[in-house]
Parts: C-alpha cells; sequence; structure tokens
C-alpha cells in the first residue's frame, strides 16, 4: 500500500500520470487518490484529451536529406574529429615556432604542387538544391508560403492538393511540392495553380522551375 | 523523486539510447555516415520540439542544423550523465530560445503591431467547426504559452518525458518543471474550454 498523498500533489503529478512516466511509489499514490477524488478524475479525463490532442497536431513532412544537404555543405572544412581530437604536446616556444614556420612552408610547398592540379582534382558536390538539382519532374509545383503560415496550415494546405513537400525551402523560402499523382493533364495543373495563386496561405505558385530556369 | 526507478524511464520514446550510443562513439570518431543517420533519426523529433517552442518552421529547421552541428562538434564529450535523446533535447531547447530571441529582436525593430498583444485582448475562444479548425485552436493556444511552457508541454504530452527528464532538458529544478507546467494548464483549460468535448474520449 503506498503513502497517501495530498490532493494538490497528485494534481500536479497527473500529466506524467497520463504519460506514464512517473515512478511505481508515486504512481500508485496517485491511483490511489484518483479513486476518492472526483475532481482529479476530472482533471484526469481532460489531461489525457489534451495529450492526446497534442500527440494528433502535425508537422510538416519534409525529408530530412534536404536539411542534411545543408549541414553536409556546412561542415566541409570542418576537420573530422579524429584530427582535431588528438592531444596537444606540450612545445617550448622554439619547438612551436619551428612547427608553425614548417606547416606554413608545407602548406604554400602543397598549394604550388597542387595549383595544376586543381582543375581535374574538383570534385563536384553530391548534394542538390533547387537551384542545381534534377530538372524538374511532371506534378511538381514550386511554392512561396505565406510567412505567417503554421506547420499545421501547410500540412492542410498539402493534404488539400494531395501532395508533399519534396525539396526546400531555398534561401528565398520556395518550397518544391510533389503531387501524389504525377499524371495530372495540363489544364488539370492550370486550374489547381490558379486556386493556390488565390490561397491567401500562398504567396506565389509556379510550375516547378527547371535547373536553368532557377532565377 | 523516486530513487527506486531506473534513472531512464520516461526517455523520450522515439529512440533508442543504446543504437544512440554507438552513433555517437562513431561520430566522435568523425564519421559523417552516423551523422547522417542520427540526424535522420532525430530530424522530425527536433523539428516539431523547435518548432513548438518557437512557433516558426524556418527557426525549426534551423534549429535541428544548430543542434546537429553541436551533436558533431562535442560527440566525443558526452559524458553519460543522461540519455543521449535527454542531451539533444537539452541542446534543441537552448538553441530553439536562442533563435526565438534572436527572431524577436528582429521582429521588435521592423514591426509596428504587437499582434500576440492583439490577441491576447481577444479573449473569446473561438468554436471549432472541424478537426483542422481543432488543430488551428490547439495551435494558437501554445502560442499564449510562453516558450518555457510550450516545452514543458511537449516534452510531456508528446515525448513522455518524465518531470525529472524535463528539468535536466531545460536546466531548472524540477520544482520549476512542475510549476510551470502548473501554470500552462491552468491557461490552456481557460483557452480551450470546448477541447474537452470536440475530442473523443479515451
Amino acid at each position: 500500500m503506498s503513502q497517501p498523498i495530498t490532493h494538490s500533489r497528485a494534481f500536479e503529478l497527473l500529466p506524467w500520470f497520463v504519460n506514464g512516466s512517473l515512478g511505481a511509489a508515486e504512481r500508485d499514490a496517485v491511483e490511489q487518490h484518483l479513486r476518492s477524488c472526483l475532481s482529479c478524475h476530472r482533471e484526469l479525463k481532460e489531461q489525457q484529451r489534451l495529450r492526446i490532442a497534442l500527440r494528433a497536431q502535425p508537422v510538416v513532412h519534409i525529408s530530412p536529406q534536404t536539411g542534411f544537404e545543408k549541414l553536409a555543405h556546412s561542415l566541409e572544412g570542418e576537420p573530422v574529429l579524429a584530427e582535431r581530437s588528438a592531444p596537444a604536446r606540450p612545445l617550448n616556444a622554439f619547438l612551436r615556432f619551428a612547427a608553425v614556420a614548417a606547416a606554413g612552408l608545407l602548406v604554400v610547398g602543397g598549394l604550388l604542387w597542387l595549383a595544376p592540379l586543381r582543375q581535374d582534382a574538383r570534385v563536384e558536390p553530391t548534394y542538390e538544391t533547387l537551384g542545381r538539382g534534377p530538372q524538374a519532374a511532371r506534378g511538381e509545383l514550386d511554392v512561396v508560403f505565406v510567412q505567417s503560415i503554421t506547420a499545421a496550415q501547410m500540412q492542410g494546405l498539402l493534404e488539400e492538393i494531395h501532395g508533399s513537400i519534396a525539396a526546400g525551402p531555398t534561401e528565398v523560402g520556395r518550397y518544391r511540392v510533389r503531387l501524389d499523382d504525377p499524371s495530372a493533364s495540363d489544364p488539370q495543373l492550370d486550374a489547381l495553380l490558379a486556386a493556390l495563386q488565390k490561397d491567401p496561405r500562398v504567396r506565389l505558385a509556379t510550375r516547378a522551375l527547371s535547373a536553368g530556369t532557377e532565377p | 523523486m523516486d530513487e527506486s526507478q531506473p534513472n531512464r524511464r520516461g526517455r523520450a520514446k522515439f529512440t533508442d539510447d543504446e543504437s544512440d550510443l554507438a552513433l555517437l562513439a562513431r561520430i566522435a570518431r568523425g564519421d559523417r555516415d552516423a551523422l547522417r543517420d542520427i540526424y535522420t533519426v532525430y530530424y522530425h523529433p527536433l523539428l516539431r520540439f523547435i518548432y513548438r517552442v518557437t512557433g516558426q518552421l524556418e527557426l525549426a529547421q534551423e534549429g535541428v542544423n544548430d543542434v546537429m552541428m553541436v551533436v558533431w562538434r562535442n560527440a566525443e564529450e558526452f559524458a553519460r550523465r543522461s540519455s543521449v535523446s535527454t542531451w539533444i533535447m537539452g541542446i534543441a531547447y537552448r538553441k530553439a530560445l536562442k533563435l526565438l530571441e534572436r527572431s524577436r529582436r528582429w521582429s521588435d525593430r521592423f514591426a509596428s503591431v504587437d499582434f500576440d498583444e492583439w490577441i491576447e485582448r481577444s479573449d473569446v475562444p473561438a468554436e471549432p467547426s472541424d478537426d483542422g479548425d481543432l488543430r488551428d485552436l490547439l495551435d494558437q493556444a501554445l502560442k499564449h504559452l510562453s516558450a518555457e511552457h510550450r516545452a514543458v508541454v511537449e516534452l510531456t504530452y508528446f515525448y513522455g518525458c518524465s518531470y525529472e527528464e524535463i528539468a535536466v532538458i531545460a536546466g531548472c529544478p524540477v520544482n520549476t518543471v512542475k510549476t510551470r507546467m502548473f501554470h500552462a494548464r491552468a491557461k490552456l483549460r481557460k483557452l480551450l474550454p470546448t477541447l474537452g468535448k470536440d475530442l473523443p474520449s479515451t
């Protein structure tokens, strides 16, 4: 039998009773209190409903791919941790100077050595952006949403047009939206674009621009 | 705190600590494939959490990458004082508050109308007419909470965190977590009087 707890303490713990994270002692004490407290029992039902509602709240489904590409891009030039974490040995002033000078010579020498090769050795980045991505596929749109749009509103709009975010946003906030049905006819696409252009959640909607036509 | 319980009960449920630890060890050795893996696992939970705290999707996307940059740079220093997910959510919490602060500084500079204040004054909650409206209403209600209160609500109801774990994530005492939740509940109750009758019962 658990120790009884006060009403205010049980009331305070209800959110964590509902999410199942209380320890056994507190959980048992709250359960025991709930058997005799109508007010806490009512609040428990409210908490359960709130939890369901919050868990049902959508956030736009954006592929992690675009975000990771941006991160990978910003990591270029970052040393890998194995290099960063090499333990620093204590150097006296002369050794430190010598090391810096030698490193400088190596860098200059390396640059001279590599200079004629740089053109050939350049590696194309493996990431893609809307600006240098694949040609736009049929059934893809470029959409800029209004700045005040919430994730729920964006998700709602995507559900209405049966589409999903394929890429974006670009620096100007443009998303590429892929329609579930890529076989939509030209008149259907035109009608959809006309509707989107009038939609208060949308600032701009066009057929997806191909790489060469990006501004 | 109930010492008889396992330390990691209530941990965010979207991930597994053992596999996170393995990924973190690989990241500490500079393995970018491991970074991609942990990024993929955490992307949506972090996006949602930072969006909930900041209320802005663009900030959330920026925040996810800020968090993952910290993970990349500090994986070696992870001291196992908490689960990996608690550590990462703690980073996300601090990043979200910083991004929100930065965003507010900019909007304070340019905004001529304080919409939050305007909404605050319109104290009659709307009646939701369908699921979409209810979502918007809940979205709006959450915006009336402070960022710190929203974080506690989200971590409790969506991520299933214990109050001890939220205290670690938010870097505050357990009693502060309970107080924040108490006030958040009171405010949501006031803003969402129709919530009970419009949602399915359990």
